[in-house]
Parts: structure tokens; sequence; C-alpha cells
């Protein structure tokens, strides 16, 4: 045994071992742990305010991104309907969209895209136009595209679709059915 | 418990506590806050108000910092020591830098104690943190083993993976490195305690008109 095992004959054992006793420390002991314990409580809440955050971020970007698409997205330059052309039975391409449904955005449609639409519409190509020009009636600033497509209505406009109807034309449609009824009627006449 | 699963366990509650899981720091919280305590009021040589103080900071420290501690470098607890023992260290500075302020003047700390313990322990306790501060880190750690965590010689040796006759030539060396500074500390703080007396004595007697 040497002098290091026996805690009597070791000098130093007096200075430097643990005969303090073991102080009173549940108070330091209680608060610390509180305080850290909140810290860790913080981190916790913080942590899931960014997770929120983050998410908010990426849903906010992906709508954005979405916006802008929908924005800016380029159209397939029109065809004009042929008049042989079956009537409205086609499906709507993908990537187009149908006059009949409800605008999203401050976009209007550039004419030709409304006539691409009516090429593959599922109404009649009457009712396609008319349709068109009902919102670009509605449209401020769009007069000139909704006599376009009113016009168009009445090119592929059958007998009974020419004659006016009060209840579901709009002034302007009725004003160009009525100016066609005069052509015609003068043309025939000079004939 | 094995190493390998020390690790693994540390390694668990410390992802825990940095995922704000309060049960995972109070786990580590409640194993190491008594070693950790004694480890500091060994080290400050039993002052139990600087004590407090540094284990408090300590504490804070490892729960803002818990990022940094890695289990496969070592145990939490050890981690900790190494905070505290830093922490230390700059209380020393600082009690150092007071009183070069402070002796010219009054020769020393005022005679009141904020926890009550007569001055002479805590000039005791001074000595013996300024001491223990001093010494090389392995040293330091002989004499924590031997001393704080009252292992025996094989049992250090064992865990150290050293033989016996290494690790008592080792406490030998530091055990007189240890007497040599404590005693040394102690006279130079006795000797500046004398030198402001003196000038105490001097400053009360009255000036000889010339």
């Amino acid at each position: 045994m040497n002098e290091s095992d026996e805690p009597g004959r070791d000098p130093l054992e007096a200075i430097l071992g643990p005969n303090r006793g073991s102080p009173e420390n549940a108070d330091l002991r209680a608060a610390l742990l509180e305080r850290t314990t909140g810290i860790i409580r913080q981190r916790r809440r913080l942590r899931r305010l960014a997770m929120v955050a983050a998410l908010a971020a990426f849903y906010l970007a992906g709508a954005a991104t979405a916006g802008v698409w929908w924005a800016w997205r380029p159209v397939v330059p029109a065809a004009t309907p042929k008049e042989g052309s079956a009537r409205g039975e086609a499906a709507p391409a993908a990537g187009t969209r149908n006059p009949s449904e409800p605008r999203r955005g401050p976009r209007v449609p550039a004419p030709e895209g409304t006539e691409q639409a009516v090429a593959t519409a599922k109404v009649t190509r009457f009712e396609a136009y008319r349709r068109a020009g009902d919102r670009f009636l509605r449209e401020p600033a769009q007069l000139s595209l909704a006599v376009r497509s009113y016009g168009n209505a009445l090119n592929v406009a059958s007998d009974e679709e020419r004659a006016i109807s009060p209840e579901r034309d709009s002034w302007l449609l009725m004003a160009l059915k009525e100016s066609r009824l005069k052509e015609r009627s003068h043309g025939n006449r000079d004939h | 418990m094995s190493a390998d699963e020390r690790v693994r366990r540390e390694q668990v509650l410390r992802a825990a506590a940095l995922a704000g899981d309060e049960r995972a720091w109070q786990a580590l919280y409640a194993e190491t806050f008594e070693p950790l305590y004694g480890y500091v009021l060994w080290r400050l040589g039993g002052r139990k108000d600087r004590a407090d103080e540094v284990v408090q900071e300590c504490w804070l420290t490892a729960v803002r910092h818990v990022r940094r501690f890695d289990p496969q470098r070592g145990r939490f607890l050890d981690w900790l020591r190494g905070i505290a023992a830093n922490l230390v260290r700059n209380q020393l500075h600082r009690e150092s830098r007071w009183r070069s302020r402070a002796v010219p003047s009054d020769g020393g700390p005022a005679g009141s104690t904020t926890d009550g313990s007569p001055l002479e322990d805590r000039e005791r306790g001074r000595h013996i943190a300024l001491t223990l501060a001093t010494l090389p880190e392995r040293q330091e750690a002989v004499l924590r083993a031997k001393y704080l965590e009252g292992r025996s010689v094989a049992e250090i040796a064992t865990a150290w993976d050293q033989t016996p006759k290494a690790v008592e030539s080792l406490l030998t060396r530091a055990r007189d490195q240890f007497r040599a500074l404590y005693d040394r500390a102690f006279g130079a703080d006795e000797r500046a305690g004398d030198a402001a007396a003196g000038r105490r004595e001097l400053q009360r007697q009255p000036r000889r008109q010339p």
C-alpha cells in the first residue's frame, strides 16, 4: 500500500479531499433547471415557427409561380374555324381555355385564342362565339373584340340562331343581328 | 454501460435536446449537475458563492451551445468540465485583477464574505484554486481522480489504461508540484499582505510637519 491509498497519511487529503461536504444547492439546481429548460422550450417554439414560416414561404412561392405562369403563358396561334368542320364536338385541347369558363385573372384572352377555343368547344360554334362576345362586352375597353366575336358568331349561325332573341342576346348582338338582317334584305332587294 | 452505448445514448439525447425535447435535456441535467458542481467547487477551493456563479454560467453556456457537444469525443460531463475549467480560469483572472487594484490600499479583500465562510478559509480556497489552475492538465486530472472522485491508484490506472506504477509516479509529481506552487502562492500573498499592512500603518501615523 502506498501513500496515495491511505487517506490518513496523505497530507493533501485535508486540502484537496472532498471534506467540505456537499453544500446545499437544491435551489440553484431547481432554478437552473427551470432556466435552461426554458431555453430548450424556446428553441422548440422557434423551430416550429421556422417550419411554419418555411411552409408558408413555399406555398406563397408556388402560388406566385402559378400566377405568373397563368398570366404569361404563351397562347397557341389561332386557327380560324373552318366552315366545313364538325360543329363543336371536339374536346378542349390541353393548354387552352373554354371561353365559357369564368376568367381567373385580369388577362383578356386574345381573339385568336378565342377562335381556337371555339374550334374545340363542345357547344355549337355560334354559341361559343356568342359567349366569348358576351365576355368581351363585360370587359371594359374590349368592345372591338366583342364585335369581332359576335361577327364570327353570326358568320357561322344558322337561321334560327340569327333571329333576334331579346332574352338571350346582348344589346350589341341584337344590334349586329339587326344590321345583318338589314344587309341581307338590302342585298336581296338589289338583286 | 459500454462506451458505444454511452455514445449512442448521448447522441440521441443531444439530438432530442436540439429539437427542443425538454425531457432529454432534463435527463442530461439530472445526471451531470452534481458531479459538475462538485468539480467546480473543488476547482475553486470550496468557495460556494464563486462555484454557484461558475456553475450557473456553465449551464447557460452549455444549453446555448449544446450543438458543439460531440459524444464521440467524450462524455457530456467532460464537455461541461471543459467549459467550467475555462470559466474558473476567467474567474480567477478577474479576482487577480481585482486584488491587484485592491491590495495597495487595504491589503486584500474586505473582512466580510458573501457566503458567510471565514475569511481565512476563503483565502485558502483561493490559493487552492490558483494552484490547481497553474498545474499542468494531466497533474490536475490525477489529483482530481484521486481526491475529488476518491479513486485508488489501481482504479485510475485501469481507467487510463496505464500501469499503477506510472500513475503513482504521476501522482507523486502532481503532489510535489501542488505543494510547491501552493506554498509559493500563499507566501507571496502573505508578503503582499504584510507590505499592505505596513503601508496602512504608515498612513495612520500623523504626518510630521517639516
